[in-house]
C-alpha cells in the first residue's frame, strides 16, 4: 500500500513544484520590467507635465531620439561610430598595458620578498593618489590625443591587477608548493607551473573591475581634454547645456561597457577552464 | 617528521639521514602524499600525473606516455581529461598516488592520506595502496591516528608519545601478506596486536585529551 500511490503523488507534486517555480520566475521578470517602466515612465511623465524641467533633467523619449539621430546622421562632432571606436581603442590599449604591467609587477613582488619590501610602500603610496587628477598632468605631457587617455587608464587598471596578482602569489596553497617541490620542480618551474596558474584565478577575477577602470580612464581623459571619443561627446553636450546629449552619451557608454564585460567573462572562462561554473557567478 | 624526511623542513638541531645520505634539501628519492588535496587544480588528471617526470626533465611525450600507464594502474583510465574538481575525493587520492609513484620513489611518505575519506572509500584505497606497493620496491612511511589502518597496512608500527612526539615503542606486525584490509581485521592475530598496541597508546591519548580539556578551560 505505501509505495505504489506514492509514486503517482510524487509525479503530481513535482509538476506542481515546477509550475510554482515557473510562476515565480515569471513574477520576478515582470517586477524587473515594472521597475524599469516605473522609473523611466515616471521620468517621462515628470518632464511632460513640467514637474521637472526637461532642459535640466532631460526626457527619456528625447534621449532615445538623440541616440537615434547620432547613430543615423552623426553627432554634431562627427560620426558616432568614430567616437565609440576611439574610446574603445583607448580602453582596450589601457586594459592590455595595465594588466600586463600589473601581472608582471605583482608577480615579481609576490615572489621576491626584497622587491616587495623595497617597492611595496611606493606602490601603496601610488595607489593612494586620486588618479583622476593625473588626467590633467597627462593631457599636459602627452597632449589631447590618445596617449594621455591610455596613460590615465593604465594608472587606474595597473593597481587593481597588481594587488590581485600579488595577493594571488602570496595565497598559493603551501601544500601545492610542497607537492611540486617534492615532485621535482625547480624554482622557475615553481613560478610558472604553480604560482602563476594559482594566481591566475585571482587575476582573472580582477579583470572585470580593471576593464571598468580602463573605460573610466578613457572617458575621464576625454572629458578633461580631447577632440574625439564618448567622453568628449559628454563634455561637448555639457558645454551646450544639452542634458539629453549627456544622457544619450551615458546610455551609449553603458551599452559599450556591458558588451565589453560579456567579452571579458568569455576571456575569463578561457583562462581558467578548470574552475566550476558555480564559482564564477556574480551579481 | 615526514617534512624532515622529505627535506621540506630542515631540523633546528641535529641532522636527518635518509637512505644513508644527510638531508640538505628536497629528498629526490622520496614521494609524498599529503593529508589534504595537493593535486594541481588547473591540470587535468593526465597532466597532474605527468607533472613529476616533466619537472625532472623527462621529455613531454615520454612523460605523458608513462602517465597514461599510471593513470590506468590506479584505475582512472577514461578520466585523463578531467580536472580535479570534477572528481570524487577518492579519485583525487588516486591521482595523488599515481603522481607520487610515477617518480619511482624509494620512500613514499604518507601523511594521513586517507583520513578525509569515508570509511568504505578508505578501505578501498588501503587495499589499492597495498596492491600498488607490492609491485614497487618502495618503503612506505605512513602516519595515521587510526590504529586499525596502521596494523592492517604495516610491517612495523611505531607508537609515538603525545607532543613532544618521541618514539615510545616499536611493534613488528607479522601478519601474512598479501593482505586484504577488510578481512584481516577479523584475524585473531590482528585483534591480539590491536589490544597490545592500544594498551600502550591509550595513556598517550589520555594525556593529549586532558591537555585539550585544560586548554579549553583556560
Amino acid at each position: 500500500m505505501p509505495d505504489a500511490p506514492a509514486g503517482q503523488d510524487l509525479g503530481t507534486a513535482e509538476a506542481a513544484a515546477e509550475a510554482r517555480e515557473r510562476r515565480r520566475a515569471w513574477l520576478e521578470r515582470t517586477l524587473q520590467v515594472g521597475v524599469f517602466v516605473a522609473i523611466v515612465g515616471g521620468w517621462e511623465l515628470c518632464a511632460r507635465k513640467g514637474w521637472a524641467d526637461p532642459f535640466f533633467f532631460g526626457q527619456p523619449s528625447v534621449i532615445v531620439a538623440t541616440i537615434w539621430r547620432w547613430a543615423t546622421r552623426g553627432t554634431p562632432q562627427g560620426p558616432l561610430w568614430e567616437h565609440v571606436a576611439v574610446t574603445l581603442e583607448e580602453t582596450v590599449l589601457a586594459f592590455l598595458i595595465g594588466v600586463a604591467l600589473g601581472v608582471v609587477a605583482g608577480f615579481a613582488l609576490g615572489r621576491n620578498r626584497t622587491l616587495a619590501a623595497v617597492f611595496g610602500p611606493y606602490v601603496r603610496m601610488g595607489n593612494a593618489i586620486p588618479r583622476v587628477i593625473l588626467g590633467s598632468i597627462f593631457v599636459i605631457w602627452l597632449g589631447l590625443g590618445m596617449a594621455s587617455k591610455v596613460a590615465l587608464g593604465v594608472t587606474l587598471t595597473f593597481f587593481v591587477v597588481f594587488f590581485n596578482a600579488f595577493q594571488g602569489v602570496r595565497e598559493v596553497d603551501p601544500n601545492l608548493v610542497s607537492n611540486a617541490r617534492i615532485l621535482g620542480a625547480s624554482p622557475r618551474q615553481l613560478s610558472f607551473e604553480v604560482m602563476l596558474p594559482s594566481a591566475l584565478s585571482w587575476i582573472t577575477s580582477s579583470l572585470h573591475t580593471s576593464f571598468g577602470f580602463a573605460l573610466v580612464g578613457a572617458v575621464v581623459g576625454e572629458f578633461i581634454g580631447a577632440n574625439r571619443g564618448l567622453g568628449y561627446l559628454v563634455a561637448a553636450a555639457q558645454g551646450a547645456f544639452n542634458a539629453n546629449g549627456v544622457f544619450a552619451a551615458m546610455v551609449i557608454l553603458s551599452v559599450v561597457a556591458l558588451v565589453a564585460d560579456a567579452l571579458v567573462t568569455r576571456l575569463e572562462h578561457r583562462l581558467t577552464p578548470w574552475r566550476p561554473a558555480a564559482q564564477r557567478q556574480g551579481p | 617528521m615526514l617534512g624532515l624526511i622529505a627535506g621540506l623542513e630542515l631540523p633546528s638541531r641535529g641532522q636527518v639521514t635518509v637512505l644513508g645520505a644527510s638531508v640538505k634539501g628536497i629528498t629526490q628519492r622520496a614521494g609524498y602524499m599529503f593529508q589534504t588535496d595537493a593535486v594541481f587544480p588547473w591540470k587535468n588528471v593526465l597532466q597532474n600525473v605527468a607533472a613529476g617526470p616533466i619537472f625532472r626533465g623527462v621529455p613531454r611525450d615520454e612523460a605523458r606516455r608513462r602517465a597514461r600507464g599510471w593513470v590506468a594502474r590506479v584505475g582512472l583510465a577514461g578520466f585523463e581529461d578531467r580536472y580535479p574538481n570534477q572528481l570524487s575525493g577518492g579519485m583525487r587520492k588516486r591521482v595523488a598516488l599515481a603522481q607520487s609513484l610515477i617518480n619511482e620513489p624509494e620512500i613514499l611518505l604518507m601523511d594521513e592520506p586517507f583520513s578525509a575519506l569515508d570509511v568504505q572509500t578508505r578501505t578501498l584505497m588501503e587495499n589499492e595502496l597495498l596492491d600498488l606497493w607490492s609491485q614497487t620496491s618502495a618503503s612506505v612511511v605512513f602516519v595515521t591516528h587510526d590504529l586499525e589502518e596502521a596494523i592492517a597496512l604495516a610491517d612495523r608500527v611505531f607508537v609515538f608519545t603525545a607532543a613532544p612526539a618521541t618514539l615510545k615503542r616499536t611493534y613488528r606486525i607479522d601478519l601474512p601478506r598479501p593482505r586484504n584490509v577488510t578481512e584481516i581485521r577479523f584475524d585473531p592475530a590482528f585483534t591480539r596486536l590491536y589490544e597490545q598496541i592500544w594498551e600502550d597508546l591509550r595513556s598517550e591519548v589520555m594525556i593529549a585529551y586532558e591537555r585539550t580539556i585544560k586548554a579549553a578551560h583556560a
